[in-house]
């Protein structure tokens, strides 16, 4: 199942510009195994856009790794949608939630996917301990909806206990960012890698410059 | 689509306060000279409306920010999901130094606009709370 990313729901022949430093490198080094196998374990991100005025705007969101890309879902209406559609260079900083387990924080750098994004990898944990969580982001003045739709009118969907490695997500909470994904109410943000680096390093590490 | 009654989850004046000069971490976010937004983990000293934060920066494009230039610091915090909490600080850098031992670097942050939620607020199904009418 897909529903319109950001990109799609510009309508049609939407771009995500790039207005600034189309010749402008992000910092970072290529993105290496030790990366990916920290995306994988880790959902705590922080989206960092840039707002209207130029200047650094981040979110703290659920984010995680498929298939070779973050993900992230938020409100198609958002104010962080409007800032990926004018410029959708991101910088995406993962923080563990257990700092005393791992004091890694990994900053990537990539671009914002246009095209479809599938919500499948939002709507069932595999059941190995990867995050199945529909990924409620945090945005400033989240206001979230009250209204439902009547249950003839969503597509059911069961509603295990989502846990994430420290969060567990409330049942009813699950079940409305679903329900949000399959309506096209919220939508899929992938990002595109390009980029990562270690800014804290562990003990003894010495891949933090 | 048909409007929507939401729920304000923004923390009160007085939580805000205490949670921003709680947090002994942030977020920092800044943009670099060829535009690409950048963010890392910084240690966080708030002290009035102005907070101090000290990070190392590996990529070497912090140097580039400086006085009056726009930077966002991010708090957030929660072990449990109706305890997680966070804000989001807009402002500007009003003072800079770097220390050239290890190239750390320390900025004071001028808040400008900040924002907040708390998802407690979300945890009740069944609690109305506060309606706003805006849109995110």
């Amino acid at each position: 199942m897909t529903i319109p990313t950001e990109n799609a729901a510009a309508g049609p022949g939407a771009e995500l510009p790039d207005r600034r430093g189309h010749d402008g490198q992000p910092p970072g080094d290529p993105v290496s195994g030790e990366h990916r196998r920290f995306l994988a374990e880790h959902t705590r991100g922080f989206l960092i856009t840039t707002g209207a005025d130029g200047g650094p705007i981040g979110y703290p969101m659920t984010v995680r790794w498929c298939d070779g890309t973050l993900e992230f879902n938020t409100y198609r209406r958002s104010a962080k949608v409007t800032h990926l559609r004018r410029d959708g260079r991101v910088c995406v900083v993962v923080v563990p939630r257990d700092r005393a387990a791992d004091r890694r924080v990994l900053s990537v750098w990539g671009r914002v996917q246009p095209g479809e994004g599938s919500i499948e990898h939002w709507m069932h944990g595999d059941g190995n301990g990867e995050d199945p969580t529909p990924g409620l982001s945090a945005p400033p003045h989240v206001l979230t909806p009250q209204a439902t739709p009547s249950p003839a009118a969503t597509p059911q969907v069961a509603t295990p206990q989502v846990v994430t490695p420290h969060v567990v997500t409330p049942p009813h909470v699950v079940s409305r960012v679903r329900e949000r994904l399959l309506d096209g109410r919220r939508i899929i943000i992938r990002v595109t890698p390009l980029t990562a680096l270690f800014m804290h390093a562990a003990e003894g590490a010495d891949d933090a410059g | 689509m048909p409007a929507e009654r939401r729920r304000r989850i923004a923390m009160g004046a007085e939580q805000l306060a205490a949670f921003l000069d709680g947090s002994a971490e942030m977020v920092v976010a800044y943009v670099d000279a060829a535009g690409w937004p950048v963010g890392t983990l910084a240690s966080a000293d708030r002290h009035g409306e102005e907070i101090t934060v000290e990070f190392a920066d590996p990529t070497g494009t912090a140097a580039g920010v400086g006085v009056g230039d726009a930077v966002c610091c991010v708090a957030e915090e929660g072990a449990r999901y109706d305890e997680i909490r966070g804000a989001i600080v807009r402002g500007e850098v009003t003072a800079a130094a770097t220390a050239t031992a290890g190239g750390r670097h320390r900025w004071t942050v001028r808040e400008r606009h900040t924002s907040s939620f708390d998802f407690a607020a979300l945890a009740d199904p069944e609690s109305s709370g506060p309606v706003s009418p805006h849109e995110t």
